[in-house]
């Protein structure tokens, strides 16, 4: 499906008229909220949250029955329910997803999966047409808050480190391909899809496409967006880096490259987590080192350091936070509600600056209740933003398999015990 | 590396001499091939003398290694042990200091001698010479030895029975410990050397027994399990180790038979009238008691009644756990947490009631699910929660119907939730007195190897059979002697 297709059948989705689902669409529509303040967003958070669990107890018996299992009465839902609410995204895998979709959601819409790189069945996560139209406005509208400018419609060019099959299977593939493309912004894909794997891990599987990575570095347009994991982008400069000068000259001559300019406007995206790279530097470093072969311009032409924005978009989650390195941590989008969970009592904790464990509520999502926690540890920060706070990556959780302390009669042989 | 941490073989070979290697964290010194070959050489005759003498005279001295033993843990000489356990086995120091308490019992006389003459129809004198049994006709039960003891748990207790008993049947044998209870089980060991002055017989049981831990890989198992001239292996585990050694045992050209004890599970069962205070107070000491680890364990627990009662049944056993859970404080990580939390979540979506504490070192979580089990599907989605992770961590499934109750042990070993575990080996009682006898009867047809009051799941009869088989009566061979022929 594309851009207009999904808006489409957006707008004919037998929720489109749903009151709740109404006043949801509004407001993603409603890129005033952005200059809100955070007192004002959290009571608007507070009122979805309610709606939220209205508009799910009355559409499906499974959500009655858990609410009041939990405790919760919709009317008087607080943000700290959520805690209570918030579910691991490892029950996600596989088919986990499908009890959690209400029948009434539309059937038309996309399968997303995570890349897989955790050895784990992937999260798998249905997106119906009226969700997919959310998605492309919401987070648009996020990147251009971060990004800090409009992006122009029909102008500029795109490049992103994957292959165009990954479109329909990874979640920010999917986003930035839709959001370009409801913006008319060419996208070119600077990876092939070569063979299949026998375990279906997509990264795995890519080649880079030199000829689309030459049509971007060639290309005049303005500005230049550059997506990628933040392998491909260090991969990529520490390549230019050790290359000789022969090597630099008949590069540059084929490409205009190095340096890569990006022209007003450019900016690197990158996203996706390490992607099985164990021994990248700190991403400090990677922006350091991409600073001296990638070059951009502000709106007005002056020369500036690249601007890097960094997408923790999971595939459980309709929109990203995003940052914008030296700028500004990750934010999320004023209507998502972005928790910290204490990680020994998985309660809400409110500490500024303590690590726990992240959980996302988007009560925009409005064919399952989206509200989970990934397994990755967060912090947050007071902030003037819109959001009243930033949040900082700090690490994925660290999962053991096997197990670490041997039963009393006897479980098996100790160096075995991790083998099982 | 201080000394501490290196595990040297305990053993009475001469100028033994050991490979050194380094496992997790730890100094291994293994027995020499040349070392073992040496001592089992010697084996048969040691064996020999062993079982001629007098069965009380053995008896004797483990009274007396067993009192040297309290003495010492009275004058607090094992505390800096008591921590050293505490840290390699993961328990709570008073639990240790409960398990430590038990090797006194473990080394009773009396205990043993009950022990041994349930496992050898009350003919216990027929290990030192021949008993008639009938006219003319005599048994007499000797070593079938060496004997291989293999303990990989972490409790002290799985590897002194065993071993026990076969020096006290006159086996040369042969302990692997696991390598988190090795100290304490050298420490008890090293009792026998203290007895044995002044004592022949003590002297003999101490040369009987040699102490060494190998690695899964080392070369030196293999050749003990695999070429070594040994009688009677006995392994406390179960997968994957379970089947490497068996195969090796079938390779042996000396064919010793192979006892394996492997890991087993303890269900609870509760009805209406039973489910007082007292109960609740069982369950939770039960589940408390070795973080379940024990082979007898609750891990499940069965509850016959309205769903109501069990619920109030369930606040009970919660409110008990409180105050029983922070007297044996527990350890948890990022991990566990994450793995408990997130599951405790998944079985409230999926309609279970769950009570749970939030105290660190007292996670403990009742899940309260109707009719059948709802952990099965969960542990599909988190295969990290198996059963040697889960820790005061139980499941109490109400029916209302006895009948249903059978099903529900039969299921466990097939349960993925319960994956790793062999059979149930305990069912804990909590019956009106009227269904006790109807209850048990029932279960004899679903493989349980103990039918035992809830309150005391744990602890076990001196004449009780280890996992079905009489440990003293495996270890020893019945020769049979007839003195005047046939009439056919």
């Amino acid at each position: 499906m594309n851009s207009s297709e999904i808006f489409d059948l957006a707008s004919k989705s037998r929720l489109a008229h749903d009151p709740y689902v109404e006043k949801v669409w509004g407001l993603i529509n409603d890129k005033g909220l952005f200059n809100k303040s955070p007192h004002y967003l959290r009571e608007l958070r507070k009122g979805l949250l309610r709606d939220a669990l209205k508009f799910f107890t009355g559409h499906s018996e499974y959500y009655a029955q858990l609410f009041e299992r939990l405790g919760i009465n919709p009317k008087s839902a607080e943000l700290s329910d959520l805690a209570k609410l918030a579910i691991p995204s490892d029950i996600l895998r596989g088919d986990g997803h499908k009890q959690f979709v209400i029948k009434d959601a539309d059937e038309n819409g996309e399968y997303f999966m995570s890349s897989g790189t955790t050895n784990k069945n992937p999260v798998k996560i249905y997106r119906s047409p009226i969700d997919l139209a959310i998605m492309i406005k919401a987070n648009t509208d996020l990147f251009e808050y971060v990004y800090g400018d409009y992006l122009e419609p029909g102008k500029g060019v795109a490049l992103f480190m994957a292959a165009p099959e990954l479109r329909y299977r990874l979640n920010f593939v999917a986003f930035v391909h839709l959001a370009l493309e409801s913006k008319n912004i060419q996208l070119i894909y600077g990876m092939d899809l070569k063979d299949e794997s026998k375990d279906g891990r997509p990264w795995q599987k890519l080649e880079p496409n030199k000829d689309n990575i030459l049509k971007f570095l060639k290309s005049k347009e303005e500005p230049k967006l550059f997506f990628t994991a933040p392998a491909g982008v260090y991969l990529m400069s520490k390549q230019f880096d050790t290359m000789s000068m022969t090597k630099k000259i008949v590069y540059k001559i084929a490409s205009g490259a190095p340096p890569v300019a990006l022209g007003r406007g450019g900016v690197i995206v990158t996203g996706g987590g390490t992607k099985g790279f164990t021994d990248l530097p700190q991403y400090g470093e990677i922006v350091e080192l991409s600073r001296k072969h990638f070059k951009s311009k502000d709106r007005s032409g002056v020369d500036i350091p690249v601007p890097f924005m960094d997408v923790l978009g999971m595939t459980e989650t309709l929109t990203a936070l995003i940052d914008k390195f030296g700028v500004m941590d990750k934010v999320p989008h004023p209507l998502s509600e972005v928790f910290i969970l204490n990680p020994k009592t998985y309660e809400l904790m409110e500490e500024e600056g303590k690590e726990g464990v992240v959980g996302i509520f988007n009560p925009f999502v409005t064919s399952w209740l989206e509200i989970f926690y990934p397994g990755d540890i967060m912090s947050f920060h007071r902030s003037e933003n819109f959001y009243g706070s930033e949040f900082v990556y700090v690490r994925r959780l660290k999962l053991e398999e096997g197990w670490d302390l041997q039963r009393a009669c006897g479980g098996t042989l100790e160096e075995l015990m991790g083998r099982k | 590396m201080d000394e501490a941490t290196c595990l040297n073989p305990f053993c009475e070979i001469e100028e033994y001499e050991v490979d050194k290697k380094e496992q997790v964290g730890f100094i291994i010194n293994e027995l020499k091939e040349k070392s073992l070959s040496k001592a089992l050489e010697k084996s048969k005759d040691l064996q020999s003398k062993l079982a001629k003498i007098p069965i009380h005279e053995r008896l004797e001295v483990l009274d007396k290694v067993g009192k040297l033993w309290a003495e010492k843990l009275d004058r607090g000489e094992y505390n800096q042990l008591k921590s050293f356990l505490a840290k390699s086995t993961g328990y709570s120091t008073q639990l240790i200091e409960l398990e430590l308490s038990f090797v006194t019992f473990v080394l009773n006389g009396e205990n043993i001698r009950k022990n041994l003459e349930y496992s050898f129809s009350k003919r216990i004198e027929g290990l030192h010479r021949f008993i008639e049994v009938e006219d003319q006709e005599s048994y007499r039960f000797v070593p079938a030895g060496p004997v291989v003891i293999i303990s990989s748990g972490n409790s002290l207790i799985p590897p002194l029975i065993p071993t026990v008993l076969s020096i006290t049947t006159g086996n040369f044998t042969i302990l692997k410990p696991s390598i988190s209870n090795y100290f304490g089980v050298v420490e008890v060991c090293k009792l026998f050397k203290e007895a044995s002055i002044g004592s022949e017989t003590a002297k003999l049981m101490m040369n009987a027994l040699t102490i060494s831990y190998f690695t899964h890989d080392s070369d030196k198992l293999k050749y003990i399990l695999g070429k070594a001239p040994v009688g009677v292996i006995n392994f406390w585990g179960g997968e994957p180790a379970r089947t490497y050694i068996s195969k090796l045992v079938s390779e042996n050209p000396n064919h010793p038979r192979l006892l394996i004890n492997g890991p087993l599970t303890g269900v609870a069962v509760i009805d209406k009238a039973s489910a007082d205070e007292n109960t609740a107070e069982n369950l939770a000491l039960n589940m408390v008691l070795y973080d379940q680890q024990l082979c007898s364990s609750p891990t499940r627990a069965i509850f016959i009644g309205s769903w109501r009662d069990a619920i109030k049944f369930a606040e009970k056993v919660g409110t008990a756990l409180n105050r029983i859970g922070k007297e044996y404080p527990s350890s948890t990580n990022e991990s566990s947490t994450y793995t408990l939390q997130s599951v405790r979540r998944a079985l409230q979506l999926g309609g279970s009631t769950v009570y749970a504490s939030n105290e660190s070192e007292n996670m403990w979580t009742l899940i309260v699910s109707k009719g059948e089990s709802a952990l099965e599907n969960v542990v599909k989605s988190f295969p990290a929660f198996n059963i040697y992770s889960r820790r005061r961590f139980i499941e109490i499934i109400v029916i209302e119907d006895y009948n249903q109750l059978y099903r529900l042990v039969d299921e466990l070993p097939v349960n993925e939730a319960y994956s790793g575990v062999d059979k149930v080996q305990t069912v804990g009682l909590a019956l009106s007195n009227d269904k006790v006898e109807e209850v048990s009867e029932k279960l004899t047809s679903y493989g349980v190897y103990r039918i035992v009051p809830l309150q005391d799941m744990s602890i076990r009869s001196a004449l009780e059979p280890y996992d079905g088989v009489n440990l003293a009566s495996f270890f020893t061979n019945t020769i049979y002697l007839r003195k005047k022929p046939i009439e056919w």
